[in-house]
């Protein structure tokens, strides 16, 4: 049976006239959906929360358990406590402090888990269209990097899969970081040497000169080569990895930060010699700066999207003032009740649109890979079995000597490629 | 109708605006479900997965079979199949590849070829060592006998990578060759995947 529905009767407040009720529900009406909006504009405002005392304590108690190196168990509570809004960021900077540390396992482990992320299209999709929204900030989605930051967690991945004879996979690695390197500037696109370096390297250990002389050749090619880089041979054992100063930081310039810009971190070395007993000295420049990746990438997508924030947030700014003033104006010289009621409503209309101004987030994200170097040097050189001490210099733009260390480096008879990894300024 | 700037255009922004907001405060978490290990996941880029490779060798699995070597062959020829070789754009966990191959190829074959794994070789060459020596009991020791292959199996993973602002693409082919031991080529197959997506503007 049909039930009819039951509406409530109209309140009426008593001795109340009933155009003055109405007025007055009105009023209650907007106080509410101010209060609302207020709140509602608060709410996703405040951004993620941090993990709590129980989540860290828990996290610690598994970094303990899983084995992790104390020099590293806060990166890796970083990674088990921030959640999957900042995994892939926490796996890279904990990766390549492992991989330096010679922690091998757990870089890869982590790195692989970083890939998969990258790789994966759906993977922080639903987070990623929240952010187009106005009211939501950039640094919400879950972070992939930029194409600096993804081509460079493909070399150090590929670089863990040399060490381990794996030189298909870190000819894969190679060849992925440079499809990563999109660039709205042609010349710009997959131009990283390093990466052209390693698939050289792996070619050749692979018995395929010819892939190897192709990667050299598209390198030679590219305007943002940092000088002459000797190149691998088949027979090499020996692969330094030779990291110079910090890598970029990011900023966001512009009135609200939404233009992401880049800024360079403190490097001296421009050059590496490279002293092997009973062989010649070597010198070799950069393969890569990781700063110049960053900056000529060009123009992306979000920046057109960051951009339609800003105006917003400008256009509902300006609307609030120009509201305000008028509103106040008319209210103030108004000489009769409707004016002045007519002002104020222009007021709070004009409160409304700097409080939706206020809640949009047109801010870069400006999350970084931040243990990344300015640059990176790659070599390659043979020795028998046995301890060897290798000197390795490091040269400024002035040719003055800015770092010197003598390494032990020990062969093992296994044809497994040795990997140093040393840290210059 | 004094209120109307107030109560006509604020209600209806603040109801969008509430909408809007509303709709980005979900949870991110998503509780773990068993899933078709021969679907596409949750998860999906647009590189190789594992049943990519589980087509490719059911449909190697079917064609080899046919080939004369093994159809008019007497006996089932024994086949040795090494590990993966990954040419493509995109690291591949290649040991889980060969045995995902391995076992397709083992069970979809009808008996008409058999495989050697080497890689319980080592376990088995101290089996014996240890029989020999008398440190184990159990049956007398017997010569091990370790069969040698009549043909190598190869699978080759090839593949271009495409990357723009526009979206990416992964092309890949999955080459299998049967080898004799004088390196002659007997035979061939292919498997071909190609797939494209596009990332959220936001990672553009």
């Amino acid at each position: 049976m049909h039930t009819p529905r039951r509406y409530a009767p109209p309140l009426l407040l008593e001795g109340t006239p009933a155009s003055e009720t109405h007025r007055c529900r009105r009023r209650l009406l907007g106080s509410t959906c101010v209060l609302a909006a207020a709140l509602l504009l608060t709410s996703c405002a405040s951004g993620p929360k941090g993990p709590t005392v129980q989540q860290i304590e828990a996290a610690q108690k598994q970094a303990v358990a899983d084995g992790i190196p104390q020099p590293l168990q806060h990166m890796y509570i970083d990674l088990l406590t921030d959640g999957e809004r900042q995994y892939v960021l926490n796996a890279m900077r904990l990766g390549l402090a492992a991989e330096r540390s010679g922690y091998s396992d757990l870089a890869k482990r982590v790195f692989d888990q970083a890939i998969k992320r990258v790789a994966s299209l759906q993977a922080g999709a639903e987070q990623a269209e929240r952010t187009k929204s106005k009211f939501v900030a950039d640094e919400e989605k879950w972070f992939k990097g930029e194409a600096y930051e993804r081509s460079a967690l493909y070399l150090y991945r590929g670089i863990l899969y040399a060490a381990d004879g794996d030189w298909g996979n870190a000819a894969a690695c190679a060849k992925r970081a440079q499809v990563e390197d999109i660039a709205s500037k042609e010349q710009d696109s997959g131009d990283w040497y390093s990466a052209e370096w390693l698939l050289a390297f792996a070619s050749l250990k692979q018995n395929d000169p010819g892939t190897a002389n192709d990667a050299l050749a598209r390198g030679a090619k590219f305007p943002n080569r940092q000088g002459n880089v000797l190149p691998p041979a088949a027979e090499d054992n020996v692969l330094i990895v030779a990291e110079a100063g910090q890598g970029p930081g990011k900023v966001g310039l512009g009135e609200y930060h939404e233009k992401l810009a880049f800024v360079q971190g403190d490097y001296k070395t421009t050059k590496l010699e490279i002293d092997v007993p009973s062989q010649a000295p070597a010198t070799t420049a950069a393969t890569d700066s990781v700063y110049v990746q960053a900056t000529t990438r060009g123009p992306r997508k979000l920046d057109y999207i960051l951009n339609g924030k800003a105006e917003f947030k400008s256009a509902t700014d300006m609307a609030g003032n120009a509201a305000i003033v008028a509103g106040a104006a008319t209210a103030m010289t108004s000489n009769n009740d409707t004016q002045t009621i007519v002002g104020l409503g222009l007021v709070a209309a004009g409160l409304i649109s700097k409080g939706v101004s206020a809640s949009a987030h047109p801010a870069a994200d400006t999350r970084t890979w931040d243990n990344l170097p300015n640059s990176i040097f790659l070599h390659s050189f043979r020795l028998p079995p046995g301890t060897h001490q290798v000197v390795l210099k490091a040269f400024d733009a002035n040719g003055k000597i800015v770092k010197q260390e003598t390494l032990s480096v020990v062969i093992n008879p296994q044809p497994n490629l040795t990997v140093i990894w040393t840290q210059l300024p | 109708m004094k209120f109307a700037p107030l109560s006509r255009f604020s209600v209806p922004m603040l109801s969008v605006a509430a909408l809007t907001l509303l709709a980005g405060c979900g949870s991110d978490y998503q509780k773990p479900s068993y899933v078709d290990p021969n679907a596409q996941g949750q998860v999906a880029g647009t590189g190789i997965e594992s049943q990519d490779v589980n087509a490719a060798a059911m449909q190697a699995a079917q064609s080899i079979i046919n080939i004369r070597e093994i159809a008019q062959a007497a006996q089932p020829p024994i086949i040795i199949i090494t590990p993966v070789q990954n040419k493509s754009s995109s690291p591949v966990d290649t040991s889980l590849y060969t045995s995902i191959l391995r076992d397709t190829l083992l069970n979809n074959t009808g008996g008409k070829v058999r495989f050697i794994d080497r890689t319980t070789a080592g376990f088995n060459q101290r089996e014996q060592q240890m029989q020999e020596a008398g440190e184990v009991g159990g049956p007398a020791a017997a010569n091990r006998a370790a069969l040698t292959y009549n043909y190598i199996l190869t699978a080759e993973l090839q593949g271009i990578a495409m990357n723009s602002s526009q979206g990416q693409s992964d092309y890949f082919r999955i080459a299998f060759k049967l080898v004799n031991k004088n390196d002659e080529l007997l035979w061939t197959n292919a498997y071909q995947i190609k797939k494209e997506g596009k990332e959220s503007a936001v990672y553009r």
